[in-house]
């Protein structure tokens, strides 16, 4: 019986697939599109998590300008480094080393800063004796990716304070703040740096308690920027929204699901490569 | 129909029919069970595809990086499950498909068109559309599955029925060929053929039945035999038996008994099978004992209650033998008894005992612990040393092995094959093992003894807790600095061979560091040895923290460390232990409330780039300290096989300055000084040369630098008061003495020495008055001065003696000092007065020098003074006296006198 019915829906199958002849393309009609607004959001969390957590945001946008606007990101810091350089987005969300190489690259205006000051902060366990880069010296020190945020900021201070040469500090990087945080608990590395923003997911690690011991200089937090080519009444549009975003529920979901307040007007002194250095002792 | 059939046939038939409903049955729900599994399953991996779809979509349409996607859909291409798929992105453009061709054009999906096994799916972050998947899923594979289950499911029942008749007529031949086997041997008995057994294989019934018969018929046969031989079986053996062997009735006669039970009691006869066990004792045992009435009847009712309970006991005859009666009751209720003559063991355990107690005192009394174990290791016996040594009792330690008791460094010394090897007086160390868990250290002298043909070892053991204890505060001693606990330079030297060695296998890059405080003496001369001593405690500490835990630092004396830094991956890395060091050491040493800054030297040279023995390698660190010092000290150079060349000709110097001293190449010239008013010769300035054998006259201000270095300051300066001595002897001898005579003093000379009694012995010896001799002082000298120096300075001016501040002008020109010490003169550095005529700010000062000595009461002595122009300026300003080669060059001292009266 069973058989008999697979032999109809084969037979079904057919005649459909001969009705709609080449298959599902030939169901589509050609139809001219407004081309999307990008909007890249720098690989901070794994792309599927900045999907559910953007995308909302993304859709408000996209209301607030009358235009679609297609959330984009990528795996890694490198791409993303490259397509920001190139001028492949119309509105990023950016650390500020990536902004200071943007902006060199590209005609990028500022429209906001996260309200928080970036700091790279140095968790171990909770037992451990470690209040500063000395105390780890000869012993290893995990780090997100190279061009992430508070690497940057960590190894400009490390740098500084001399603890890069052999016996001082030993430091690897690891692909996400995840593993670093794991390499942690497997005793693989006896601390890592992270984001402020990360810190409560510590609370995860139950048999394993884990704490930030300290933290460097902070710069100017992450900051939102968008490229001159949308034109000043859209840019003016986009800064209007960027500021108010905690108003709108999409943009107070995103703040507070990382501890934001909400977005400030920024300047781009705040954000010259000199002046970072120069906060972090360089 | 059946009924004409055997069993066998009806077996197998009977069988075939229920397995082959069986079979059909379970085949046919198998069947449809599969089949159900199959549509669900491919539901499932439907609605999965589609997720793993939109999940790589999402992904590729957020970073627009469709590799992966595209890569997925390459392979599985050949799936037949999905027969075309597109991904579009929120500008309408496919950006990912099966056909590659359609990628980059544009399209819009109709959902109202769509055919069977179509689905468009909106891709979405959260609420946010990124993008349409499009994709024609097909089912041809799930039909075709069915149509392979069926095919299979039709070859599987065609087997089965073959098998089934197969195993249906083999089971009937199984069961029934062997009953007709037995029926036919039953047959055979029942005819009178006592021989017949059934020939029955297997172990299920029908085979046990078939044993079964074998068994009775085997059993009545055995029974007959049986009989026969018991009775020869119990007599003759007892014959043979050492021992006397009874057998007592129930009612206790006797029913049995041996020749040799017989021979005990003499006079029983070998047919008294009646005897009773009370006649036996009352007529044949009681005449052996000597028992008055009364004894005897108690010990034979003793005897009878022992016989009661089964028990063992002994009678002790007049004729001193001894009989060892065993008896034990039977079921019958009768008894057996064995009798043993043991008159011998009973003699041989009374002198064994007697034997042990005197072994017991003797081993008891050995203050050195003994332990006798056997081949297994087992221990028997402890003596109270080794109960004390192991703090325990003989009881705890009997029963152990002596692999429990020791531990030995080479884990296979303590095994017992080894200690057995061993067991030939010589002598092992090994740790002793005590009950409470603690450890000693001990030594184990093991002697083989043979007893009873057994190997028997016996361990003497001796405590070695103080002697190892000894031991380790010797050897500490002797590889340790005592003040701050760091190897020495014979432990030093061991470890640099190691590690040479072990880099030389492993091509390491070591380095060899050698530091020395920069002017220590005249700490310690200052401030005393203690605070010396405890400085540099404190500094082996810093450099203990300065350097990782598996780089040395060994103290080789004096203010003198060494370090070997290993593992290094490039010379670059000797750096940077050097620097911390040296920064360590900006922090102030805290000694005893005082506050004191140091700086050291610090010379490293590297294995194997700059040497490939030890010597050489330290030589080379030792150069390199050298050049460091020579290059302003708080500072470290690494070894350079360019500055070899310099330090060696430096080296070479000071090896010709110790050798001139000697060897009168050093000599003095005088350097007159004039009055300016009245160009009267006032007095002589002494003045050190040095005529090298090959290099000519060596510059002051090289070997006197060298010689402050190399500390044979006070040598020269010695030398130089001796000289000066011998010279005044000479003028005296012409009747001429010198108003004044000025000699130079360095630094190193006040701080160092007895100055004050080399002056005093200069005086007493040269008969020169106190006021005729000028010591001339730099003014670094007075900078430089400690309380101790600023003593001696007094104390040279309490004893008569003037002091001059010479090259003044061209240091810190401090006020100050010319306020805080005892200075009579000022002597204006040369180089003011050389450009004095030229340059009017070099006149200016030396107005102003001039202006001020005199201010504070003191004269001026002009250096250097070449020009009448020169002399003619200094007379304008009020200078008191000069000296230069307007006057004279410096002259010898047989010269001198001439000069005077010439001038006179």
């Amino acid at each position: 019986m069973r058989s008999a019915t697979a032999r109809r829906d084969a037979l079904r199958l057919l005649a459909a697939s001969l009705a709609m002849g080449a298959g599902p393309a030939a169901a589509f009609t050609l139809e001219p599109v407004e081309p999307p607004l990008t909007f890249g959001v720098f690989p901070f969390l794994p792309a599927l998590e900045i999907g559910r957590r953007f995308g909302p945001v993304s859709t408000a946008l996209a209301e607030m300008l009358g235009r679609p606007v297609a959330l984009q990101t990528k795996t890694d810091f490198e791409s993303f480094h490259r397509f920001l350089c190139d001028g492949r987005y119309d509105l990023a969300l950016m650390h500020p080393f990536l902004y200071a190489d943007a902006a060199a690259a590209q005609d990028f205006r500022l429209l906001g800063r996260i309200r928080e000051d970036l700091a790279a902060f140095i968790v171990a366990g909770k037992a451990d004796n470690c209040r500063d880069f000395k105390d780890l010296c000869g012993k290893v020190l995990a780090m997100p990716p190279r061009l992430a945020g508070v690497t940057q900021l960590a190894m400009h201070e490390l740098e500084e304070r001399r603890l890069l040469g052999p016996g001082d500090v030993r430091v690897e990087f690891h692909r996400t703040k995840s593993s670093c945080i794991h390499a942690v608990v497997n005793g693989s590395a006896a601390a890592c740096v992270l984001p402020g923003f990360v810190l409560n997911q510590l609370k995860a690690f139950t048999s394993f308690e884990l704490e930030p011991k300290f933290h460097t200089q902070a710069v100017p937090g992450i900051l939102l920027a968008a490229h001159a080519r949308l034109g000043e009444p859209t840019l003016k549009c986009l800064q209007e929204a960027v500021l108010t975003l905690d108003r709108i529920p999409a943009g107070h979901n995103l703040l507070a699901s990382f501890g934001w307040t909400g977005f400030v007007p920024a300047t781009p002194t705040q954000y010259d490569i000199a002046h970072l250095r120069g906060l972090v002792g360089g | 129909m059946l009924r004409g059939l055997s069993l066998r046939w009806r077996i197998a038939l009977a069988l075939f029919a229920l397995q082959l409903a069986l079979c059909a049955a379970i085949l046919f729900f198998t069947l449809r069970q599969h089949l159900a599994s199959q549509v669900e399953l491919w539901e499932r991996s439907d609605r999965y595809f589609v997720t793993l779809l939109s999940d790589l979509g999402r992904v590729a349409l957020l970073t627009t990086d469709y590799t992966e996607l595209q890569a997925f859909v390459a392979e599985t291409t050949s799936s037949r499950k999905f027969t075309d798929m597109v991904l579009v992105d929120l500008a309408g453009r496919i950006v990912a498909s099966k056909n590659l061709n359609r990628i980059g054009s544009t399209f819009e999906p109709d959902t109202s068109k769509l055919a069977k096994g179509q689905r468009i799916v909106d891709i979405s972050a959260g609420s946010h559309k990124l993008g349409t998947l499009a994709l024609t899923l097909s089912d041809d594979a799930l039909h075709a599955s069915f149509r392979d289950a069926y095919r299979r499911g039709a070859m599987i029942a065609a087997g089965g029925i073959i098998l089934i008749a197969l195993s249906a007529y083999w089971f009937g031949h199984l069961l029934s060929h062997r009953l007709e086997r037995l029926a036919e041997t039953a047959d055979r008995i029942s005819l009178g053929d006592n021989e017949a057994r059934a020939t029955i294989e297997g172990q299920d019934e029908i085979a046990r039945v078939g044993r079964a018969v074998n068994t009775m018929l085997d059993r009545l046969t055995d029974n007959l035999s049986a009989l026969r031989l018991a009775h020869d079986r119990l007599t003759l053996p007892t014959e043979a038996m050492n021992e006397g062997f009874a057998i007592w009735d129930a009612n206790d006669r006797l029913v049995l008994s041996n020749s040799r039970f017989r021979r005990f009691f003499r006079d029983v006869s070998p047919a008294a099978t009646a005897l009773r066990f009370t006649e036996l004792l009352d007529r044949h045992i009681r005449p052996l004992l000597a028992l008055d009435d009364e004894a005897y009847a108690a010990w034979r009712e003793a005897r009878l209650a022992c016989r009661r309970k089964g028990g063992v006991c002994q009678f002790h005859f007049l004729d001193g033998r001894c009989i060892e009666i065993s008896e034990s009751r039977m079921e019958d209720g009768g008894t057996v008894g064995i009798y043993t003559d043991i008159t011998d063991a009973v003699a041989r355990k009374a002198a064994l005992n007697h034997s042990e107690a005197r072994l017991r005192t003797i081993m008891g009394s050995v203050t050195e612990a003994i332990v006798t174990f056997d081949e297994r290791g087992l221990i028997d016996s402890a003596n109270p040393a080794a109960e004390r040594l192991f703090q325990t009792t003989g009881l705890m330690l009997c029963g152990r092995t002596m692999a429990e008791l020791l531990t030995c460094d080479d884990e296979e010394t303590c095994q017992m094959p080894r200690l057995l090897t061993g067991a030939n007086g010589q002598s092992i160390e090994a740790t002793g093992n005590r009950p409470d868990g603690s450890r000693f250290p001990l030594e184990l002298t093991i002697n083989r003894a043979s007893l009873e043909g057994k190997g028997y070892y016996i361990a003497a053991l001796r405590d070695l807790t103080r002697q190892k204890e000894a031991q380790a505060v010797i050897l500490h001693q002797a590889t340790h600095d005592p003040l701050t606990g760091l190897p020495n330079r014979t432990l030093f030297n061991e470890r640099l061979g190691e590690i040479l060695k072990h880099a030389q296998r492993c091509g390491e890059l070591v380095a060899v560091g050698f530091l020395d405080l920069d002017r220590f003496k005249a700490i310690n001369d200052s401030l005393g040895h203690a605070m010396g001593d405890a400085l540099l405690v404190q500094l082996g500490e810093r450099l203990r923290q300065s350097v990782r835990d598996e780089d040395t630092v060994a103290r080789m004396g004096g203010d003198e460390f060494i370090m070997i830094l290993r593992g290094l991956r490039k010379p670059h890395d000797a750096t940077i232990p050097a620097r911390k060091i040296l920064a360590s050491l900006q922090t102030p040493m805290s000694l005893d409330g005082h506050e004191l800054r140091v700086t050291a030297s610090l010379g490293i040279s590297l294995y194997p780039i700059d040497a490939e023995n030890r010597d050489t390698l330290l030589r080379h660190a030792d150069m390199a300290l050298y050049w460091a010092k020579s290059q302003g000290r708080n500072t470290f150079r690494l070894y350079d096989a360019a500055l070899h060349s310099d330090t060696a000709e430096r080296v070479r110097l000071e090896s010709d300055l110790r050798r001139a001293v000697d060897d009168a190449e050093l000599g003095l010239v005088y350097q007159p000084q004039v009055e300016v008013g009245s160009g009267r010769v006032v007095g002589f300035e002494a003045l050190m040369r040095w005529t090298h054998p090959e290099r000519g006259q060596v510059p002051p201000d090289q070997f006197i630098g060298l010689a402050e270095d190399c500390g044979m300051i006070g040598q020269l300066g010695t030398f130089l008061l001796d000289r000066t001595t011998t010279d005044l002897r000479g003028w005296q001898h012409r009747d001429f003495v010198p108003d004044r005579l000025a000699i130079n003093i360095s630094p190193l000379q006040i701080r160092r020495g007895d100055l004050v009694g080399q002056i005093r012995r200069f005086l007493d010896t040269s008969r020169l008055q106190p006021e005729q001799l000028e010591l001339e002082l730099t003014e670094t000298a007075l900078l430089e001065a400690d309380r101790r120096s600023q003593r001696t300075i007094h104390a040279l001016h309490r004893l008569g003696v003037s002091l001059a501040l010479d090259d003044f002008g061209t240091g810190f020109s401090s006020l100050s000092n010319l306020q805080r010490f005892p200075v009579q003169r000022v002597k204006i550095d040369r180089s003011f007065i050389r450009n004095m005529p030229n340059r009017s700010r070099d006149a200016t000062l030396a107005k102003a020098i001039i202006g001020l000595a005199h201010g504070l009461g003191m004269r001026v002595v002009a250096e250097g003074v070449e020009s009448t122009e020169q002399l003619d300026m200094l007379h304008e300003f009020g200078c008191d006296e000069w000296q230069g080669f307007l006057k004279s060059r410096p002259i010898p001292a047989t010269a001198v006198p001439d000069l005077c009266l010439t001038a006179a």
